[in-house]
């Protein structure tokens, strides 16, 4: 196992690499001019020489090569033009924020989202079943910016019981993680549903019933470990996508987290920002497909023997 | 409209009785004229009810038709009606119309049909369309009764108002406020304004009853506002802009009660410490400002006329009127309602109470748009950074927006020594928030910098800055320097210590430390920005202290609100004290709400049309550009694009500017007119249908609606115009390129002065020999350079540069867009600076905030 985490954190090193050339070369290439956007009062000559001083006049090798240099050699992703801060800097204060964000869906997820989905194919065609399924798919259907001011309204308005925006405590995390989570609950219920339906109905679960099982040990037992791949699956992009795209949770609570960070940089063109950001997203998108991996192994034993019986083939050779 | 004016003419009428009744609080003045209701003819018309014995109303029927039933003012007149009538076996069937004039005519025609004994229509929806079936119930013997609004018709009885005496009501009593306020003025002197409409005939006589004030001895109308939907924002709106044109107005007369309140509310912006010189005065009243004016609690709301009296009194009138007509035919062909005056006296009011000390209040949050980013004083402008611009960082001199001269801030003064030569004196005693001392050396440091990074733009002006003493500093310009040509340059450098700057890691991006009256304790980059108050001031003597370096407040918290939406629901928690980022169409929350106060003010941003004037482009004829001009309705474009919230342009450049001239608000700027539009497309050489054009825009959603609304009316003129929206960062290399677009969308401010935008757009020495839009016009620069020079700059060459531009059409003015700023009740008075930003440190709080 030991081997197999360290493969995958070699192999990830190309696909960090790739992304990093990719991001730079789109920086490089898409359409507006970081010198106008800073010095917005400057005359042609004046951001002339803002340009020069900036790098941008330089061909893209150098630019390039300049950049991987300093993240390989240096560790350096660079300073924010519009902040005039190092970003590593900002994006090590802001990460915990989106982080908190995501962990918390995916918990919400987890454990609202996964009970909802083994109830509704436990209870199937019942009334169980289709509330759950109506809940989901109103849960797909609504953007999360809606569902984001709905709560507010609701919960800060009328009720004044919770921040409407901003950052501090836990209370302050509340409504964000709801309005963020609320599509990923639907998801992960109805991939459970989905997954337990085909379990439920495979022979060996009529086996474990005719031995005379008590219902809630067939479900927990055999029926959930073996319907959870394709769930643990649907987990892991979720927190990629998570991580990624909570940029209007974050703007609309004032939560000033990678996402908002990543779209200040786009639309300030401010390239050591968007760099960066996508750079850190990368590798942490790429950490948490490698802990789903992990994940298989540890709910079903078949992969988990996969792993052992390469080790054992090693060795007996 | 026409329906709103209905309701509001009928809640009047349907108070009619007053007279009778007598007020409820207070002690109204009464009107001095209140004409005797004429009797109608003695010889009754036969009624044709036979069942009931002669002089009984047993079994009779009256149809009650109304506009709508919702209204709960007109629900309760009708029932109360109604119920009179019960007692004398008399059925009212009362019809709502639900404001469909065609079922309006249906419930006339099925009362008809229903051979009722009488009829009153109230407002009819369609005055003259009810007409002939008015005179076919008459016809069939029904007595009907009308409460007319444009139109008396063919009623047996009417009851109405006598619009123009409303209106000289008003006059009246705002003649008594500055006979009783200005005992000492001059005749003509007291600068009066008026705002109604003239769209129906009532509100026509109203207003000119209003308009009568010009024949008061002291007062001066200077303005009349046509404003067809007098509601609090258009009169707060309205109000601004007439203290906008004519800062120096003291009384406005209105319409009605809700623009009255917004007119208020707008005094109170504009003239917070002497409310006691200004007046407001409408033309029908609340029933809070009922109670209210009489004890001169609404200042400076101090008079109002009402038609008529209680809903009671108006209940008892239409039931006797009516019971004549139905029963001995006695009854009034004519009731003019009684008006009443309700008025806090000038002589009799409370004093104005003391204005009380400002208080140092111990925390407000401010929500913000946008996060300021780089805080250092050496950094571009961004809608983020102007938000706490003035509360960080401080200049030589401050320009007094009301006055529009420098006052003292770090310098103590300057002189002109030379024709480009000027000689700066700071005080000796500056030092920032470290204790770090500023001396004549920081401040030729920093302007050094500053144009070495080119930040700011009147920076370019400016040969050298050198310091010749301790304390002075000597600047030298490249060029001669126009109208506030100076004034600009020293107020556009933040001055922090050298010393500080350099020992700060990151050229104070994060930490600034300046001369201001508050520090910056913490910035949470993308949050929020804490300053607290400076306790050691370096300027300790008061009447050297600038309006701007106050500091009213312990603790300003600015929260970096991105989401529109969340400045509303701040407000609404008690989470921000004050936001200027309330959406327009969320201000409507906030009016007429105790808790909260709403200021609005113009936004100094032209949004204009560009035409692109390379050779071979279509808009190089006038002609094109004038039928573009004329097809665009800037009208219909605000109403789009922000309603409430926008001001059609008169002029690139608005009255926020020194020297825009008023004259220019009432001449024609290309009004909408299709029809001409026309002509001069034919004249330009193109058919409906021959031209397609290139509109060019950045893609923020407000610009996205100007587009698509050009797009449309110039469809209706037949051009075909395919939009091209870019990202803002794009969207300045793209409009550099003549290629890529016939027409775009730009803003311009560029200054104080009203040349400042037209230099920023045409100036052709700026942009290699033409305009910005790559126009080539000699005259123009000619005239501009005139208008722009300070032995030169007068209203003529103002105006003579202005009637050719707007001519010549280069560009077009859209709109401009009104900022509202919208603050907790708390606050008592909100500091805006130049650019139309809140300053909490020099606001005003209520002891108990």
């Amino acid at each position: 196992m030991g081997r197999y985490i360290l493969k995958r954190l070699i192999q990830m090193i190309p696909v960090i690499l790739g992304v990093t050339i990719l991001v730079f070369t789109i920086m490089y290439f898409i359409p507006g001019d970081p010198a106008s956007l800073l010095y917005p009062e400057a005359s042609p000559s004046e951001l002339e020489v803002a340009r020069e001083t900036l790098g941008l006049n330089d061909p893209y090798p150098v630019r390039l090569g300049r950049f991987l240099g300093d993240i390989v050699l240096r560790f350096d992703f660079g300073d924010s033009w519009i902040y005039n801060t190092p970003v590593t800097d900002e994006l090590l204060t802001r990460l915990p924020r989106t982080l908190t964000i995501a962990a918390a869906c995916i918990l919400l997820q987890v454990f609202v989202g996964i009970p909802l989905g083994v109830i509704a194919a436990v209870k199937q065609d019942t009334w169980i079943d289709r509330t759950a399924m109506f809940t989901a798919l109103f849960g797909i259907s609504m953007p999360n910016f809606w569902v984001a001011l709905m709560l507010v309204l609701f919960f800060s308005v009328r009720l004044g019981w919770l921040p409407p925006y901003g950052i501090g405590g836990p209370k302050y995390y509340v409504l964000p993680v709801i309005a963020l989570a609320f599509a990923g609950i639907a998801t992960q219920a109805r991939q459970t549903r989905s997954s337990m339906l085909e379990v439920i109905r495979a022979d060996y679960i009529t086996t474990a019933r005719a031995k005379g099982m008590s219902e809630l040990r067939v479900i927990f037992r055999h029926a959930l470990p073996n319907a959870l791949l394709p769930v643990i699956t649907v987990i892991g992009n979720g927190m990629g996508m998570l991580l990624a795209g909570s940029l209007v949770i974050e703007m609309i609570f004032a939560i000033p987290g990678i996402g908002w960070y990543l779209i200040g940089g786009i639309n300030n063109r401010d390239y050591a920002i968007v760099q960066s950001s996508v750079i850190f997203l990368a590798i942490a998108f790429a950490l948490i497909m490698l802990l789903v991996d992990l994940a298989y192994a540890f709910v079903d034993p078949r992969i988990k023997t996969q792993f052992a019986s390469k080790k054992r083939r090693k060795r007996h050779a | 409209m026409r329906k709103i004016f209905v309701y509001l003419l009928v809640l009047s009428m349907l108070v009619v009785a007053l007279g009778a009744c007598g007020g409820e609080t207070a002690e109204p003045t009464k009107a001095p004229a209140e004409p005797e209701p004429t009797k109608a003819p003695a010889e009754p018309e036969p009624t044709e009810a036979p069942a009931a014995p002669e002089g009984s109303l047993e079994g009779k029927k009256v149809c009650y038709l109304i506009p709508t039933t919702a209204n709960p003012f007109l629900s309760g007149l009708t029932e109360g009606v109604q119920e009179m009538f019960v007692a004398d076996g008399v059925e009212v069937l009362i019809y709502g119309a639900e404001e469909d004039a065609q079922t309006q005519f249906n419930q006339i025609e099925n009362c008809i049909s229903q051979a009722v004994d009488g009829m009153i229509v109230m407002a009819a929806l369609e005055p003259e369309g009810v007409e002939s079936a008015v005179l076919e119930a008459k016809a069939a013997g029904i007595k009907v009764m009308g409460v007319p609004v444009d139109e008396q018709g063919p009623y047996d009885a009417i009851m109405h108002a006598d619009q123009f005496e409303i209106g000289r009501l008003e006059a009246e009593m705002a003649c008594e406020f500055i006979d009783a306020t200005f005992p000492d003025a001059a005749d003509g002197s007291v600068e009066v304004a008026v705002i109604g409409t003239k769209g129906t005939e009532q509100m026509k006589m109203r207003t000119e009853g209003m308009e009568t004030i010009a024949d008061c001895a002291k007062a001066n109308l200077v303005q009349y506002v046509d404003l067809p939907e007098a509601t609090i924002s258009e009169g707060v709106t309205a109000a601004e802009n007439i203290f906008t044109a004519h800062p120096g107005v003291k009384v406005i007369l209105i319409t009605n009660d809700g623009g009255a309140q917004g007119v208020a509310e707008a005094m109170r912006a504009h003239a917070p410490d002497n409310l006691d010189e200004y007046a407001v005065y409408a033309g029908d009243v609340s029933p809070e400002a009922q109670e209210g004016l009489p004890k001169c609690e609404l200042a400076p709301y101090r008079g109002a006329v009402s038609i008529g009296g209680t809903l009671e009194g108006l209940i008892e009138s239409t039931y006797e009127i009516m019971k004549g007509m139905i029963g001995d035919g006695d009854f009034p062909a004519e009731t003019l309602d009684p008006l009443t005056t309700w008025k806090c006296e000038p002589t009799a009011a409370a004093p104005a109470p003391e204005e009380p000390a400002a208080e140092v209040a111990s925390e407000v949050a401010v929500a913000i748009g946008a996060d300021p980013a780089n805080l250092g004083p050496f950094v571009g402008m961004s809608y983020g950074r102007i938000n706490v611009l003035n509360t960080l960082h401080t200049y030589l001199f401050y320009e007094d927006p009301a006055t529009e001269e420098l006052v003292p801030y770090i310098a103590e003064s300057f002189e002109k020594t030379g024709d480009k030569s000027y000689e700066v004196t700071i005080f000796d005693y500056v030092t920032d928030s470290a204790g770090n001392p500023i001396t004549a050396a920081d401040v030729a440091w920093a302007y050094t910098t500053a144009m070495e990074k080119g930040v700011y733009r009147p920076l370019g002006d400016v040969e050298s800055v050198t310091a010749t003493g301790d304390y002075t500093v000597e600047f030298v310009t490249k060029e001669e320097q126009g109208p506030g040509g100076i004034e600009k340059i020293l107020t556009e450098c933040p001055i922090v210590s050298q010393a500080a700057y350099e020992a700060s890691d990151d050229e104070m991006a994060t930490m600034p430390i300046t001369p201001a009256a508050y520090k910056l304790t913490e910035y949470v980059p993308g949050s929020s920005l804490t300053f607290e108050r400076v306790e050691d001031y370096w300027q300790t003597d008061p009447s050297l202290l600038p309006e701007v370096a106050q500091a009213n407040v312990q603790k300003a918290v600015f929260q970096i609100i991105t989401e529109p939406a969340q400045h509303t629901v701040a407000l609404q928690t008690g989470a921000a004290g004050v936001s200027v980022s309330v959406p327009g169409s969320d201000v409507a929350l906030f009016e007429g709400d105790p808790n909260y106060n709403v200021f609005q003010n113009l936004d100094n941003l032209t949004q204009l049309l560009a035409f692109n004037g390379t050779e071979g482009n279509p808009f190089t004829s006038k002609e094109l550009r004038q039928a573009v001009a004329y097809a665009i309705d800037t009208e219909a474009m605000c109403a789009a694009v922000s309603p409430g919230a926008c001001k059609p342009s008169n002029a690139v450049g608005n009255a926020n500017f020194i020297g825009y001239l008023e004259t220019w608000e009432g001449e024609e700027y290309y009004p909408y007119d299709l029809d001409k539009a026309k002509e001069l497309l034919a004249a330009a050489g193109y058919a409906p249908g021959d031209l397609t054009v290139t509109l060019l825009s950045d893609s923020r959603p407000s610009t996205s609606l100007v587009v698509q609304v050009i797009q449309a009316q110039l469809a209706e003129l037949g051009i075909n115009v395919d939009i091209v929206q870019v990202e803002p960062p794009v969207f300045s290399g793209e409009k550099s390129d003549p290629t890529k677009w016939d027409l775009s969308i730009d803003a311009a401010a560029g200054g104080d002065y009203i040349f400042s935008p037209w230099q920023l757009m045409l100036d052709q020495n700026r942009f290699e020999g033409t305009t910005s839009n790559w126009f080539k016009d000699d005259e123009l620069q000619a005239l501009m350079d005139t208008a722009a020079d300070e032995s030169t700059f007068t209203p003529e060459n103002v105006d003579a540069a202005w009637q050719y531009i707007k001519e010549s059409v280069y560009l077009y003015g859209l709109f401009s867009e009104v900022k509202n700023t919208v603050a907790d009740s708390g606050i008592t008075s909100v500091f805006h600076d130049s650019r139309g930003f809140v300053l909490p440190g020099v606001c005003e709080y209520a002891p108990d905030f």
